[in-house]
Parts: structure tokens; C-alpha cells; sequence
């Protein structure tokens, strides 16, 4: 199932121009660098959910929290899985976690709001850390 | 790596400028898209916008990655960079030091005064990266949230600039002097910071960048330090051991500077006075951290992997 994710499925041929790989490394790195841009969303949640910082500070806290057990414990994961597929599914849940609160969110659903934000960034922060492994 | 055995440090140099870059270009296009989706500069505009934001990221993450896993391959295991003759390296001398194993690592002194220097001075680091963007505008009311994204990249590249300076000076300094230059330096950074952040927005800028510069630099030397106090033998178990201290971090860091600052607030106060509070337990961490790192000593013998295998051969 999902060969074209396994690590067989990506051997490169013998003639291969390895400078395409940094360009696909870089196309990861430059999307998860987003984690440090966080505090210029703090303002307008705090706004928009009427909180304060305690709670939006959460969403960033839970999710380096991941961030650093997914790096201590997933990097035999991604040994074993190689780089597309580990690539996929951390991509996934680094997507699912940007769609997610506005999926679910109205604007009246404040209550339940923060929850949910949280856990969707945790998603987000997990794949981050697997694919730092990357390199 | 794997594609570029003859060059590991220009491997490693991309890959930490593309974060760098990412961060860069972040902060600013956040703010930008919620400008744009909410229909001005506004925070009552700026929150309006925040869904369509969170959705437009998304969907830009997911064709980028999407891209990036095309392409992605793993080297043909015959293939080899034009030129290169693996034979003709130089060998990088292979230490000679003692080795510890990852689960003996943990009944060592050592294994938990590093814990210790990592979760302070990520703390530290991550309780002024958290809170960037209001805190620079708390301080400065006249910086625009525009500019407040500006300052936040300004401060990712510091975080990935003292990732490449700090730890390659460490090679050169040692591990421990670097450590204290960024636990001791920092002491003092946060005190200017609580003393004359509010009196000059150029001194502001530039402790806080050396704060997170050292933040960067922090975690880019801890595999070497590891290397240097346990040997080769585990350093990957034991480093991902002691990545439990970033996590933590993670949690403490916002969470002091949030509390403080919601609790000053609800006392009356504002601006400056809002972080002085913060400022003053982080400077109370780094020197905890410190501390740790003067006590610094080389692992003792008995736990090495050499000595308990010698010992339980003279025991049979």
C-alpha cells in the first residue's frame, strides 16, 4: 500500500541533479518557519476571542511542546519510513492544522474556540519536528 | 546529507536558511494576508481576517509540500558526487574519549545540569519569541503591527544567524565558554531590557536579537556538548532525551511572560511595566542555568560503557 510514498519508490537514477534536493528541503524549510511568526497572530486572536494572553499563549505552548516530543521520539519513525512518506504525513497534519479552526470555527463559537485552536496547531507543530529530520 | 557527502556544512547552511528565510518572510505575510482578507490595518480588522489567512497558509503549505515530496529522492547506492573519492577525505580523528550510554546518561550529574542550561535558556529565548509582536508594541506604541511582523523576522534570522555563528565559535571557545557567554550574556540583556527597553527602541531591538540569538545558539551547540561529555556512542538517543527540556521550555516560557503580563495588566499597569515582572524571573532562570553550567565537570568514569563492561568482566 502507498508505494509510491516507500523509500524503494524514490531512489534516484544514477544520473540525478542532487541540487533539485535542497530546492525540495528548502521548500519545507521555508513553510514550517511560520512557528516563529506566531506572535504576530497573538493581538488579533486575543481580539477576535476576547482572552487574553494566557490563553492564546497556549496554542504556541502546546504546540513547541510537540514539537520537541515529536523530535525527541519520532526520529526512528522517519529513519524507517524515508523522506516522501514522512514528508506527506507530517505535511498533512502541518495543513490540517492552518484548515482545521477555520473549518470548524463560528463566529460565535468562542467557548469551544481555544480547544480547538490548540489542538489543531499541535498537529501542525508534530509534523514540523518530523520533518526537520529531514536533513 | 546523504547528498552531499563532500560538503555537510553547505547541507547543513541551506537547510537552516530556508528556516531562516521561512521565518523571514512569515511574520510579515501573515500580517499582510490579514490586512488584506479583513479590509484594513485595524485589530478589529486584523482579527476579521484571521480565518481566510489560516485557510489561504494552508492551502500554499499544502502545494508546496505536495512539491517538495515530488521531488524528493533518496541517492542511487552506487551513485557518488562527480569527483569526489571518498578514500582521499581527510579523517576526522575519531575521539578517543569514553562513551556513555543513553540510559546511563540519565543517572549522570551532567545529563541534568545540561537539561537544566537548555530549559532555562529556552525559556528565556522562547518568552521574548512568543510575545514579539504585542510586546514591541506595548513598549512602542507607535510601531504598527506591519512593523511589529518586520521585528519578528528581524528576530528569526537572529535565532538562525546565532545557530550558525555561536556554534560554529564553539568549535573554537569550547562548550562550556560558549555557554556561558550565552547564559551569563543574556542575564545582563534581560536586565537592560527591564531597565532601559522602554528608553531606546534601538537597544530594544538589539538585545532582544542577541537574546535570540543565543536562543539559536543554545540549541545548535547541544549535540556537540553531548558529544563532548558522553562520546559518540548514543548521542542521538541522549540528545533526543534532552530535547524534553525544549518541550517544557515551550510550555514555561509563554506561560511566565502571559501570566505576568495578564496579572500587571489587571494591576494598572501598562506599557514597560507590563514585562518588567517577566523579565526579572528570567533572569532568575539563567543564572539557575549558570550555575548548572559552571558545575560542569567530564563525566565520571564508572559510568562509562568502558568501565561497566571491564567491571562486570572482573565480577565473573
Amino acid at each position: 500500500m502507498a508505494s509510491v510514498l516507500d523509500k524503494e519508490a524514490i531512489v534516484a537514477p544514477k544520473k540525478f541533479n542532487r541540487w533539485l534536493i535542497p530546492a525540495a528541503a528548502l521548500a519545507i524549510h521555508l513553510c514550517i518557519g511560520q512557528v516563529y511568526a506566531f506572535s504576530v497572530f497573538k493581538i488579533p486572536l486575543m481580539s477576535r476571542f476576547d482572552v487574553g494572553e494566557v490563553s492564546v499563549g497556549w496554542i504556541f505552548s502546546v504546540a513547541i511542546a510537540m514539537l520537541g516530543l515529536s523530535a525527541a521520539f519520532g526520529g526512528t519513525w522517519v529513519e524507517k519510513a524515508g523522506p516522501r512518506k514522512s514528508m506527506i504525513v507530517a505535511g498533512t497534519a502541518w495543513v490540517l492544522g492552518f484548515l482545521w479552526p477555520p473549518l470548524v470555527l463560528t463566529p460565535d463559537s468562542c467557548g469551544s474556540s481555544m480547544p480547538v485552536m490548540v489542538s489543531s496547531v499541535v498537529s501542525a507543530w508534530a509534523s514540523a519536528t518530523l520533518l526537520r529530520y529531514q536533513r | 546529507m546523504k547528498w552531499f557527502p563532500d560538503r555537510p556544512g553547505l547541507a547543513t547552511g541551506l537547510a537552516i536558511m530556508g528556516f531562516g528565510g521561512g521565518a523571514l518572510i512569515a511574520s510579515p505575510m501573515s500580517n499582510a494576508l490579514m490586512v488584506l482578507f479583513g479590509g484594513g490595518a485595524e485589530t478589529e480588522d486584523l482579527a476579521a481576517g484571521l480565518v481566510p489567512t489560516f485557510v489561504t497558509l494552508a492551502l500554499s503549505y499544502a502545494v508546496i509540500i505536495a512539491a517538495g515530496a515530488y521531488v524528493i529522492r533518496l541517492p542511487h547506492p552506487e551513485w557518488k558526487p562527480d569527483n569526489w573519492d571518498p578514500s582521499k577525505q581527510d579523517n576526522v580523528p575519531m575521539q578517543t574519549n569514553l562513551n556513555v550510554s543513553a540510559k546511563q546518561s540519565l543517572k549522570t550529574p551532567q545529563f541534568w545540569f545540561l537539561w537544566i542550561m537548555l530549559f532555562t535558556n529556552v525559556t528565556a529565548g522562547i518568552g521574548i519569541l512568543e510575545n514579539a509582536a504585542p510586546m514591541i508594541q506595548d513598549y512602542y506604541p507607535g510601531v504598527t503591527a506591519a512593523a511589529a511582523a518586520g521585528f519578528v523576522g528581524i528576530l528569526s534570522l537572529a535565532n538562525m544567524g546565532g545557530r550558525f555563528i555561536w556554534s560554529t565559535a564553539s568549535d573554537y571557545i569550547g562548550r562550556k565558554n560558549i555557554y556561558l557567554l550565552y547564559l551569563g550574556v543574556g542575564v545582563i540583556l534581560y536586565l537592560v531590557i527591564a531597565f532601559f527597553g522602554g528608553n531606546s527602541l534601538v537597544l530594544f531591538i538589539i538585545s532582544a536579537m542577541f537574546i535570540l540569538s543565543f536562543y539559536g545558539g543554545g540549541f545548535a551547540t547541544m549535540p556537540a556538548y553531548l558529544r563532548d561529555m558522553f562520546g559518540y556512542y548514543q548521542v542521538g538517543a541522549i540528545h533526543g532525551r534532552i530535547l524534553t527540556a525544549w518541550a517544557a521550555a515551550g510550555v514555561a516560557g509563554p506561560l511566565i511572560v502571559n501570566s505576568m503580563v495578564e496579572s500587571q495588566a489587571q494591576a494598572g499597569n501598562q506599557g514597560p511595566d507590563l514585562y518588567t515582572l517577566s523579565m526579572y524571573i528570567m533572569v532568575g532562570l539563567l543564572v539557575l542555568g549558570l550555575i548548572s553550567n559552571i558545575l560542569m565537570r567530564p563525566v565520571a568514569e564508572k559510568h562509562t560503557v568502558e568501565y561497566r563492561e571491564k567491571n562486570q568482566e572482573s565480577v565473573r
